[in-house]
């Protein structure tokens, strides 16, 4: 069977980023089995659960491009989604206590940014808003989440407090 | 003192004019080389052409430059400034550069999985090319898809992600035609803002335009084909009719065009087709490149369908029967099915107007210990065809269709995609060895059919099928495509040496094998 050519020569395609993926799948794989594995076997605090989570924003963010709507604003939203979660995790899991405090202060930085790219080309970016959008969402749900649940907690101190104040009153006219 | 005011003066002068040189615009230079008679022509022109193109500058500038090309192009060849401004008319530009994108398009229900399965690499598309008997000029070309892009409003978007679906959002940009490179049918970059789902390439005397399956199917493709190669031949100076699947691009799309006709299928009763077992594959290691090649057998249409009469069959029934043995000589298994895919067109049992994807398909299976010989093999296939691709069954897996998705439809696209991506891995191609997709023959003005030669249809590569085949006719040719995902080249051999037995001596023409 003879065949005549009538296609141009195709340049040659870099497949370093291929090679990459493939090698962080790997790599990723064999720590998903064994992170939580020396976790189990080690014990004490579930750090194997922050690797996994990070590993995973790595692939997502970094490795695995979205093939839909790939711009700076969705990037950000993404990017910020996961680094909240994985901060979220740290603060639970390993050290508590600063997330809550934390937490805003990156997702306002990049909300900022968000809009910075937003407003450098708003013609083309208007087209863009549905992640900015998803984000406000996102962002207006772990409000009402965390204020409700500090307003709980406020509460539970408000009624230990009272209790507190009311067995001191008690002690001091001398009816306990 | 009043000599050095002067010169002071001159100097201001000539600074002035160098200033004013190197902010030239693009027709501003252009009219530098012309004569003033000329001159004036084209500044009306481009003072016009600013009224009907409202991009950003980059683009405009970009636009205003694809019109200097192509006058002059006409220049070169004679045509003068008058003739030339006539045949590429502003008004064929209508309002679409000047208006700003609003609408949006849901993906229409067959559409609706394709961007949920594709991957790094790997997406649904296919490819429709036009043969000319001339050289492409690629500058008319460009303004050829300038003034046809408007007609197809939902060609004219960049696929978004929604809540629960994908969508298609409307984008005003300068669509552009690239010289072909690369692998036929290699995936289309749509994740950038504004990017478009398809692509016109030109190579000698070859339009092809390759579409990401979102946007239609074969038939909606073939239509937008014809209609940019009439354009283009309207502004080569031809008089080409808007006849024959060829629209007028100075006419308002219509509501008819851009509907998806599935919603016609109403959850009337159970739906069904879907459930098919695994396939057999035909053996070879998987190429890297998808494709790794690209095969056209080009066959002589009278002959053929000779050949397809004298075995009682058509053409389909025929070339499907002729994959089957190739099929089994490709793969080392020795049991279970081959099955091969044939994509059926609706349009063909409904009135439909529509350029969107209305295509079911049906599947034609045989053991392999009953693959024998052609003559044994045929009347099998040919009740097959018939009974599978019989309205009332096409029918019930389009309402199967509509029931998936309206049962999923409230479920968020994140939760969706992954399962819907590894469903379509069992339920789509692992269920077939092949595909055989036949679109039969393009009829075309008159007019249009005399530049042309003939037209090919490449099917996108998957994942796991080795081969997929797509077959057109046009006058007195028929064009076989052989789209390759192995470097093995068993399938093709032996489906060159069956038409060879047949009668048919086909010319085998084609890419290399992109293989590293």
């Amino acid at each position: 069977m003879k065949i005549e050519i009538t296609y141009p020569e195709p340049p040659r395609v870099s497949r370093w980023f291929e090679l990459l993926r493939k090698v962080a799948r790997w790599i990723f794989s064999f720590a998903l089995v064994f992170a939580p594995g020396v976790n189990i076997v080690l014990g004490g605090k579930l750090w194997s659960l922050v690797v996994l989570w990070a590993m995973w924003t790595t692939w997502n963010v970094l490795l695995s491009p979205d093939i839909v709507e790939f711009n700076p604003i969705s990037q950000i939203v993404k990017s910020l989604i996961h680094i909240v979660i994985l901060l979220g995790l740290i603060d639970v899991l390993l050290v508590p206590g600063w997330a809550s405090f934390v937490i805003p202060i990156v997702a306002a930085a990049a909300l900022v940014a968000a809009l910075i790219f937003f407003l450098t080309d708003v013609r083309q970016h208007r087209h863009n808003m549905m992640p900015l959008i998803w984000l406000t969402l996102y962002s207006s749900v772990a409000f009402l989440v965390v204020f409700f649940c500090q307003a709980e907690d406020g509460l539970a101190d408000d009624r230990s407090g009272r209790r507190r104040l009311d067995t001191d009153w008690s002690r001091d006219c001398g009816l306990s | 003192m009043s000599t050095d005011t002067a010169s002071i003066a001159g100097h201001k002068e000539m600074k002035k004019i160098r200033r004013k040189k190197a902010t030239a615009t693009a027709p501003e230079l252009y009219m530098n080389t012309l004569a003033e008679s000329e001159r004036e022509i084209i500044d009306t022109y481009f003072q016009r052409l600013a009224q009907y193109i409202d991009l950003p500058k980059s683009q405009h500038e970009d636009m205003e430059r694809d019109f200097i090309k192509a006058l002059q192009y006409y220049e070169s060849t004679g045509v003068t400034i008058e003739e030339a401004t006539d045949r590429m008319a502003l008004h064929k530009l209508g309002g679409f550069y000047a208006h700003p994108p609003l609408r949006w398009y849901s993906l229409d229900s067959a559409a609706k999985i394709y961007p949920m399965s594709m991957g790094y690499r790997r997406m649904s598309m296919f490819r429709l090319a036009v043969y000319l008997k001339e050289q492409i000029v690629p500058e008319l070309l460009q303004i050829a898809l300038t003034f046809t892009i408007k007609r197809f409003p939902s060609f004219a978007t960049t696929l978004k992600r929604g809540f629960f679906w994908h969508y298609l959002d409307s984008t005003k940009r300068r669509f552009v035609i690239e010289p072909e490179s690369g692998h036929p049918c290699k995936p289309l970059i749509v994740h950038t803002s504004g990017s478009q789902s398809f692509r016109v390439q030109y190579y000698r005397n070859r339009i092809s335009a390759e579409f990401f399956h979102v946007l239609t199917d074969a038939r909606g493709g073939m239509v937008f084909l014809n209609t940019l190669t009439a354009e283009y031949l309207r502004l080569l100076g031809h008089e080409i009719p808007e006849a024959n699947g060829v629209f007028d691009i100075g006419a308002a799309p219509s509501e008819s065009e851009t509907r998806d006709e599935f919603r016609r299928f109403k959850q009337r009763r159970k739906g069904s087709g879907f459930r098919q077992g695994r396939a057999l594959q035909m053996s070879g290691r998987l190429s890297r490149n998808r494709p790794c090649q690209v095969l056209h057998f080009e066959l002589e249409l009278p002959a053929l369908l000779n050949l397809a009469r004298s075995k009682g069959t058509t053409i389909t029934g025929l070339m499907v029967a002729l994959m089957f043995l190739a099929c089994k000589f490709a793969t080392e298994e020795n049991r279970g099915d081959i099955r091969i895919q044939v994509p059926v067109n609706m349009r063909k049992f409904y009135d439909s107007r529509t350029i969107r994807n209305f295509a079911m398909y049906c599947g034609i299976s045989l053991k392999l210990s009953e693959i024998t010989t052609l003559e044994e093999i045929l009347p099998e296939i040919g009740r097959q065809l018939t009974e599978r691709s019989a309205q009332e069954v096409m029918e019930e897996m389009a309402v199967s269709t509509m029931n998936i998705v309206r049962s999923v439809r409230f479920l968020p696209l994140f939760i969706k995609r992954p399962v819907a991506a590894t469903l379509h891995g069992f339920l789509g191609e692992n269920a077939f060895t092949n595909t055989f997709s036949n679109i039969g023959a393009v009829d075309l003005p008159p007019q249009m059919a005399e530049h042309i030669t003939k037209f090919d249809f490449v099917l996108g590569s998957g994942t796991v099928n080795r081969a997929y085949c797509g077959m057109v006719s046009f006058a007195d040719t028929a064009v076989l495509s052989v789209t390759k995902l192995t470097v093995n080249p068993s399938f093709e051999d032996k489906m060159y040496e069956l038409l060879v037995g047949c009668g048919l001596s086909p010319k085998v023409s084609g890419s290399v094998l992109y293989e590293d």
